[in-house]
């Protein structure tokens, strides 16, 4: 595991190329979150759950700020606790989706 | 007529006497007499060189006089305070003579004179006018003022 | 001054017919008593014996006579600058007429040049003054100015971002229905998706504009490969370029594994603008990209057969907003503003050549310092297991999975994967594994629940669990519930198999 092998090269080449995309989708789900109709608990947990998957594999492709901000954003959208002010879920998703655009 | 260099003595006496200006500069040697009738009463006047960084008002020009003109340039600050001074060497000489005093270039658009100024001359009895040799502004009332207050 | 009249007569004797002066005796009544012979050559031309002098002299009227007196410089009737002396005596007065002329022009010269330089002094200081108002009203105007462009470009910044927020949720949902719909539906939607993109690229060069007017624009330098960055940019403009009869390529000299020191994603954006533009304005023929790298300075230069650009229209066309009128094209005409601001950030400057209706070259430099490449940290020595382990995986997201299964296959480990807990449950009972790596967060059935299905079952296999997040990561439960071990993302590929190296015995 000196260097990544070609594979593994287009792997995260893939990956990078896909910030654009997860950066639209994220500020879909806070839209969604902000605007959307329905239940405003179920909207904060799949916007929620998709911080989730951000934090999962941005850490994996080393993007090690974009998972610890949004980590940081998961413990904001927590919909097991305390309902959160909408401004305050809107921060913190911003600041994940800012770092986004800055490496997309 | 007595100020200091450039601020104007010529060119209102000539467009006084003889009714024409330049705009070139000629600074005035000594003096130069030209005379003129205001009414009944023949003027003399005395076109006496300004005063200057190299010489002082020749005082002998002042002998005799019956009124002064003093002139200042209104675009010129330091003309203006110069009279006092002015005033002083001609009283030591001339006595109390009746004073108008013209503060010319009035048609410049850099004109800045104080009002205390004018209230100031004001105070000592002259009579001020802002003249303009070049539009012939105040030209004839300046003269004739003086005349007035000499009869 | 005591000439007395012998004096007189003397000086009249010996000078009188050189002209220089000439002279007459008055009583005190101002009554002419005698007159010199030359008094006609000074303009005095009816001053006769037995005349009143002040009726004819003018400068003798209020002249005090008692005592001696000079008027150095005085004009003659005739216009000659002359010299009075008055002389007095018990009864009489003379005066003396003397050419003045040369002591005249003496003075003049002086005098007058004097008092220009004087009058020109007060000028200069004055212009000065002037000069320094001016400069302080161009400051302050200037200081109005940048508060003015502050206030247009944070208005430019608010606006933007509010449009960007509602824009990125339409473009997002149009993914997400992008992803099963029909064909019909599916190109109506990329049609939507393709007018929102270009409205978001927009906004974004708004926003961009105006983190330049209040220097927000920072820029990231870090160590990045050429040769990635151009693959990047070709990927991303080739397809437009497919889209016209437009031949695309892209040249660069350096090998293979390059590393520079710069801001890749801003080169990225400066390169996209660039090549982007030559293909929009080219219709037909070629789009050559030409990359060199030297002395630590990135060239590049972008040559197109396209519409070109006007001389006049050269001169503008790095004007913010400016767009060449006619060309049919749309865009906020700030793309080459930014890029130059960029590219001029970055150490280098963008120049444009073109001649109209043959095309037209853009090059541009940028500062790019190498780098020797910087090799992953050696990781330690791996494991090695006698035979080849079996992983099943369950985990949705698609890009965690496949970057772990490429990480284990090549330590050679079989994977295989699946999207969610319930096809893990359905795996595991037809096939035996090694090992199994359980997301918690998964659709359908999530991971506590597919292992307390499995362990339910009596599957023993080992479970480690991958989560997202050490707050969610409860041990306790994990271990209630059976799990042999877990892990928090970034899963670290070393850490997996020294825990599979464990659990696997």
């Amino acid at each position: 595991m000196n260097q990544d092998s070609v594979k593994i090269q287009q792997l995260k080449h893939r990956y990078r190329n896909s910030l654009a995309t997860k950066l639209e989708e994220l500020d879909s789900y806070l839209f969604a979150f902000e605007f959307g109709e329905g239940n405003i608990r179920s909207r904060l947990v799949e916007l929620h759950e998709y911080l989730h998957k951000l934090a999962g594999s941005a850490g994996m492709y080393g993007y090690d700020d974009i998972a610890k901000m949004a980590r940081d954003s998961m413990a904001v959208t927590n919909a097991d606790s305390e309902m959160p002010e909408i401004i305050e879920v809107k921060d913190s998703v911003t600041r994940v989706r800012d770092l986004l655009e800055q490496h997309a | 007529m007595v100020g200091d260099f450039a601020v104007g003595k010529t060119s209102l006496t000539q467009k006084f006497v003889n009714n024409v200006f330049s705009d070139k500069y000629l600074t005035t040697i000594g003096v130069k007499i030209d005379s003129v009738m205001v009414d009944d009463t023949k003027v003399i006047v005395w076109d006496v060189a300004g005063r200057d960084s190299l010489s002082p008002i020749n005082a002998n020009y002042l002998v005799g006089a019956a009124g002064i003109v003093f002139v200042g340039d209104g675009t010129r600050p330091s003309t203006i305070d110069a009279m006092s001074s002015l005033w002083e060497t001609t009283v030591d000489r001339v006595g109390d003579v009746p004073v108008v005093v013209a503060l010319n270039k009035h048609d410049h658009p850099d004109w800045s004179v104080s009002s205390e100024q004018i209230i100031e001359f004001s105070n000592r009895g002259w009579d001020v006018f802002n003249t303009s040799a070049k539009e012939g502004e105040n030209v004839k009332s300046l003269f004739e003022s003086l005349v007035h207050k000499m009869n | 001054m005591s000439l007395n009249q012998d004096r007189v007569a003397e000086i009249s004797q010996s000078l009188f017919d050189r002209r220089q002066f000439a002279y007459f005796l008055l009583d005190t009544q101002w009554c002419v008593l005698e007159a010199s012979n030359n008094l006609q050559e000074f303009g005095f031309s009816n001053l006769e014996v037995g005349v009143d002098a002040t009726d004819e002299i003018d400068f003798l009227v209020g002249i005090d006579i008692s005592d001696n007196h000079e008027l150095s410089m005085i004009s003659s009737p005739a216009g000659d600058p002359i010299r009075v002396t008055f002389i007095p005596s018990v009864s009489t007065i003379t005066v003396v007429i003397m050419d003045a002329r040369q002591e005249f022009l003496r003075q003049k010269q002086l005098q007058q040049k004097a008092n220009e330089n004087e009058l020109l002094l007060g000028t200069q200081e004055k212009l000065l003054s002037e000069i320094e108002e001016a400069k302080i009203k161009l400051e302050l105007q200037n200081v109005e100015l940048q508060e003015a462009a502050r206030l247009q470009s944070s208005f430019l910044s608010g606006v933007s971002h509010e449009f960007r927020t509602p824009l990125a949720s339409i473009m997002g949902y149009t993914n997400l229905l992008l992803k099963d719909s029909d064909e019909t539906s599916a190109n109506y939607l990329s049609a939507m998706k393709r007018s929102s993109k270009h409205l978001l690229s927009l906004i974004e060069n708004l926003l961009d504009h105006g983190k330049f007017d209040s220097n927000e624009i920072m820029l990231n330098p870090k160590s990045t490969e050429l040769a990635e960055v151009f693959s990047d940019v070709e990927l991303l403009v080739r397809p437009l370029a497919e889209t016209k009869s437009v031949n695309f390529t892209i040249t660069t000299d350096w090998q293979a594994a390059c590393f520079v020191v710069l801001d890749d994603s801003r080169l990225r954006q400066c390169l996209i603008n660039i090549i982007g533009n030559a293909i929009k304005f080219t219709d037909q023929g070629r789009v050559t990209v030409v990359a060199s790298l030297k002395d630590d300075d990135l060239h590049v230069s972008v040559e197109d057969t396209g519409i070109g650009v006007s001389e006049e229209h050269l001169k503008k066309i790095k004007q913010p907003f400016w767009q060449a009128p006619d060309t049919g094209k749309s865009g906020t005409g700030l793309g080459l503003t930014i890029t130059e601001r960029i590219i001029e950030m970055m150490g280098g400057a963008l120049d444009i050549d073109s001649s109209e209706g043959v095309g037209t070259t853009v090059s541009f430099n940028v500062m790019a310092p190498s780098i020797e490449p910087t090799f992953h940290q050696e990781a330690q020595v791996l494991t090695q297991f006698n035979r080849s382990l079996s992983v099943l995986m369950a985990e949705d997201d698609e890009d965690i999975a496949f970057l772990v299964t490429l990480l284990l296959e090549e330590q050679g480990v079989k994977v295989v994967h699946v999207a969610n807990g319930a096809l893990a449950v359905d795996r595991l009972q037809h096939e035996d594994f090694d090992l199994v790596l359980m997301d918690l967060h998964m659709p359908v059935l999530n991971g506590y629940d597919a292992v307390s299905q499995i362990r339910g079952a009596g599957n023993t296999t080992p479970i480690v669990i991958m989560t997202a997040s050490a707050i969610e990561a409860d041990k306790g439960r994990a271990q209630e519930l059976g799990c042999d071990g877990y892990l928090v993302k970034p899963v670290d590929i070393a850490d997996l198999l020294n825990i599979a190296q464990q659990l696997v015995t």
